[in-house]
């Protein structure tokens, strides 16, 4: 019997060339979310410096701000790495009451902006605060000249307040990989003499190095894109400087040149990482001996409560307790009209963002299963990279290279429309939730196609070919294989993306439309007014969503 | 009994720039099971793969009960060539119950035919009263006959299975390749099954094929490919036993036969008996290891050392010098 009409669809089935409708829909997506380096480039490089604002920065405080911002990032991971690594160890290693919820705690100060603890520890220290007072008094001494006391606002200050938020991290990267090291290599060392201090820097540490190294260019990357906290202890850093150059000197060529300088600098800490990577498969050397927990002595057991709270209440519970305080305090002023439209605003716009991000992520990922040639999948690999790279691009630097193309078509839009003497629709990109959606959407898109692209991986590929061959098509293999085994990944992808959407500070400060704010833009707003009390409660949401994952992350390791 | 119901003629695919099937051919007929046996890497679950059009193969036909599945480039697509695939890891769908896995295929038709068909294959492979349950809750044998029931729901005209038995314990492994063997056999059903365990394919299949470097080497019946290789591969593949060169071997060994000097030739271990008595060949035992009522000696012989299985109650001294003797004519063998 010859191959007949009924087959012939199926007869080139793996000969084709052409592109299929979603690689295309895929490209361009990837193009869309790369927009903004490519529009930061070009508007660094093809624009002159009309206002002589980028050289007269370059003459005299550019070097500065960048030192400071350097400076900030190294203090932040000295102080986080102090935060991190003992805990990390104590909580992988020793088996002792109270640590699975001590282990879980430690990563609460991931919850509180690095602004916040800020505002409420310059209250706390400074010279008219309860701790400068109360030691006046009890001292008597009269003016600052009477005695040293810690600035709070300097590049120390500023340091451990982001390592505080920041150092959740390193911490979490730490302790699941001190978990998963075996205990032979320890033997090994301690039948030849190692001591346990040599056992720990020599060979725990050392074998746990990538893991350091990817924690610490988190750090650095969230403390390059800070805004918040240096802008509020007036340290002027980069973003500070970006920031400033848009908002105050109205100089977007200033703003998309610093932010390529900013760029340079993540690429750096993004290369690092992928090297450190590299390394990771070489050290992992998990086998089948997991490390045994061991039973601390009464006196360590003190020491590991005492730092690990400390860095707790820290971190997390004065934050929390001060900000319940001042909703406690300024009910009135907290609890207003402008709150629920706020936070109304902020989900409504992360809801959205959240749909779009998992729309995109999933149809990257379909994209990528179902590429069956090496080169289709290589293209679709190359696609999800390039949609990912919102992620490490700080907020400051997204805003302004999305500025420039948005505000290239609203002033184009508008031209186009006085030319056919059409009424003028003024800035409907650049000027509406529709640039901060886009905002969101670049930069969160990652994590949304990094929880799917798992989802994908947990799925044995022989359940395609097995639905393959009980004449399953690929729209019925992914209506009734895919997505159903998919669903938890996909409202991971949703929570984390709306969670971030929410916290998000320094692209919506950029980004939103004139007399919108967001719950982050609100809270901040009162916190750089020194009125933090009344966006206490506002500050508390925030908190509140986004101690979500933290629950999720510690559900997941206990199912596994 | 239609013969040549599957016919392969020189199939070829190339993965990642590899040529892994290189003029892949063979012929089997309905009802029988014919097992595709070899080493790792050599292209055993590529060409179920490459049969059933779930990868891309190149120059090649295959036809299935006359109709032509593929032929050069074109080809038919997987969910129409009317093949079941058992995966090594069974692909059962985690989400779906027993009932509804075996249902999967049978979409567009009624639920009382959907109920009737799957009730009829849960119990070709006794697993009535399981419906219910979930892929994690079966145990391994459990599982295999649902992925079993499964892709028999699908009525396909040949059933193809990857490494069926090598989730199975050793213990309950005979019981469940004779259960399946039965099945298979009671309902005339045609089957290629990957191994790389030659005791699977004494078990089940009817027909082996000796799979090296995407080529097929040998195929015939089980029993023939064992005792009778085609060529050194398959011989050694199988350890069918000694592969001695005629110029090694003296003539004493042998009762009637005169070995050709420039000929490989197949001693089977258990064809030889031994004796302190003068007649045979003269040889020096160097290692002897308890087998289980036997024991394998290894004895030097013109310089080459030759495996041997005797059954005795006393382990051999070893330097002993005993006198061998061959008791069938070897196989002469191709390089």
């Amino acid at each position: 019997m010859p191959l007949n009409k009924k087959d012939k669809p199926d007869l080139c089935r793996y000969n084709h060339r052409m592109p299929k409708p979603l690689t295309i829909i895929a490209g361009t997506i990837s193009v869309i979310l790369f927009m903004p380096i490519v529009a930061l480039i070009y508007q660094s490089l093809s624009f002159t410096d009309i206002d002589n604002t980028f050289s007269e920065l370059a003459d005299t405080v550019l070097v500065d701000y960048t030192l400071n911002s350097l400076k900030v990032v190294l203090g932040t991971l000295i102080f986080s790495g102090l935060f991190a690594v003992a805990p990390a160890w104590w909580c992988a290693r020793y088996e002792f009451k109270g640590r699975h919820y001590l282990q879980w705690a430690l990563v609460f100060p991931l919850a509180i902006p690095a602004y916040i603890s800020a505002y409420i520890y310059t209250d706390m220290l400074d010279y008219a605060g309860p701790i400068q007072s109360t030691l006046r008094e009890w001292f008597s001494w009269n003016s600052p000249l009477d005695y040293i006391f810690f600035d709070i606002r300097s590049v120390t200050g500023a340091s451990l307040m982001l390592s505080l938020a920041l150092s959740p991290y390193i911490y979490l990267l730490m302790r699941n990989t001190f978990a998963k090291q075996s205990d032979h290599i320890e033997h090994a060392a301690k039948i030849m003499g190692a001591s346990s201090s040599r056992i720990f820097f020599g060979i725990r540490l050392k074998l746990a190095r990538p893991a350091l190294a990817i924690g610490c260019t988190l750090v650095a990357m969230e403390t390059l894109a800070d805004f918040g906290t240096v802008h509020l202890f007036s340290i002027s850093t980069l973003t500070t400087a970006i920031y400033d150059s848009w908002l105050v000197y109205g100089s977007l060529s200033t703003a998309a040149k610093i932010s390529c300088l900013l760029l340079l600098f993540i690429v750096v800490l993004v290369l690092f990482e992928r090297w450190q990577r590299r390394d990771q498969k070489f050290l992992d050397l998990k086998g089948n001996h997991t490390l045994s927990r061991k039973q601390p002595s009464k006196a360590k057991l003190a020491a590991i409560w005492l730092i690990c709270s400390s860095i707790i209440i820290l971190g997390f519970v004065v934050p929390v307790i001060t900000l319940l305080g001042y909703t406690h305090d300024y009910m009135a002023e907290n609890i207003t009209p402008d709150l629920w439209q706020h936070a109304g605003n902020t989900f409504y716009l992360a809801f959205i963002a959240a749909l779009i991000c998992g729309v995109i992520a999933l149809l990257l990922n379909i994209n990528l299963r179902f590429s069956h040639t090496a080169a289709l999948n290589k293209v679709h690999q190359v696609q999800q990279s390039i949609s990912s790279v919102g992620y490490a691009i700080p907020g400051t630097v997204l805003a302004i290279g999305i500025l420039i193309p948005l505000g290239f078509l609203d002033i184009q839009l508008n031209d186009l429309l006085s030319y056919y003497k059409a009424e003028p629709i003024g800035l409907i990109f650049s000027g509406t939730y529709f640039a901060l959606i886009l905002a969101f959407v670049i930069r969160f898109s990652a994590i949304a196609n990094g929880s799917i692209n798992n989802g994908y991986e947990q799925i044995n590929p022989n359940l395609d070919l097995a639905a393959k061959s009980l004449n399953s098509t690929k729209i019925e293999l992914f209506k009734r294989i895919h997505l159903p085994l998919l669903h938890p990944s996909i409202i991971t992808a949703l929570l984390l993306v709306f969670i971030e959407c929410v916290k998000e500070l320094p692209a919506s400060l950029l980004l939103r439309p004139f007399n919108f704010e967001t719950l982050a833009t609100y809270t901040y707003q009162y916190a750089s007014d020194e009125q933090l009390e009344h966006g206490a409660l506002a500050a508390l949401l925030i908190i509140a969503v986004s101690l979500i994952p933290i629950f999720i992350l510690s559900k997941t390791q206990r199912m596994q | 009994m239609i013969e040549d119901a599957l016919k392969i003629d020189r199939l070829n695919v190339h993965i990642q720039n590899q040529h892994i099937l290189k003029d892949f051919s063979l012929n089997i007929n309905q009802g029988d099971i014919l097992c595709l046996l070899g080493p790792s890497g050599c292209g055993k679950t590529t060409s179920l793969k490459a049969i059933s059009g779930l990868i891309p193969s190149e120059a090649g036909k295959i036809e299935l009960f006359s109709k032509i599945l593929k032929d050069g480039e074109k080809e038919v697509s997987p969910e129409h060539r009317e093949m079941g695939f058992i995966f090594q890891d069974y692909a059962l769908f985690p989400h779906l119950t027993v009932f509804e896995n075996l249902a999967y295929s049978l979409k567009g038709k009624n639920k009382a035919t959907i109920k009737e068909e799957v009730f009829k294959n849960l119990n070709l492979v006794r697993l009535n009263g399981l419906e219910k349950r979930y892929p994690h809750e079966l145990s391994g044998g459990q599982q295999q006959r649902t992925a079993v029931a499964r892709a028999l729901s699908n009525k396909p005209k040949l059933l193809l299975m990857d490494e069926p038995f090598s989730n199975i314990d050793n213990q309950v492994k005979q019981k469940m390749i004779r259960e399946l063997r039965q099945l298979f056999k009671t309902n005339n059903i045609t089957c290629i099954f990957v191994t790389h365990s030659k005791q699977e394919a004494f078990s089940f299949a009817d027909k082996t094929a000796i799979l090296n470097q995407g080529k097929v080497e040998q195929l015939d019946i089980t029993q023939r490919v064992f005792e009778q290789p085609k060529n050194e591969f398959v011989a050694r593949f199988m350890e069918a036993g000694n592969i001695i060169s005629g110029s090694d071997l003296p003539v004493s060994l042998f009762n009637a036969f005169k070995p050709t000097k420039n000929k490989s030739y197949l001693l089977q271990d258990n064809g030889f008996s031994i004796g302190d008595i003068n007649e045979g060949a003269k040889g020096k035992v160097t290692d002897c290891l308890y087998m289980g009522y036997r024991y394998q000696l290894s004895i030097l012989l013109n310089e080459t050392n030759i495996s041997v299985h005797i059954n005795s109650t006393e382990p051999f001294d070893i330097n002993r010098e005993v006198s061998l003797k061959y008791l069938n004519n070897p196989v002469p063998i191709t390089q």
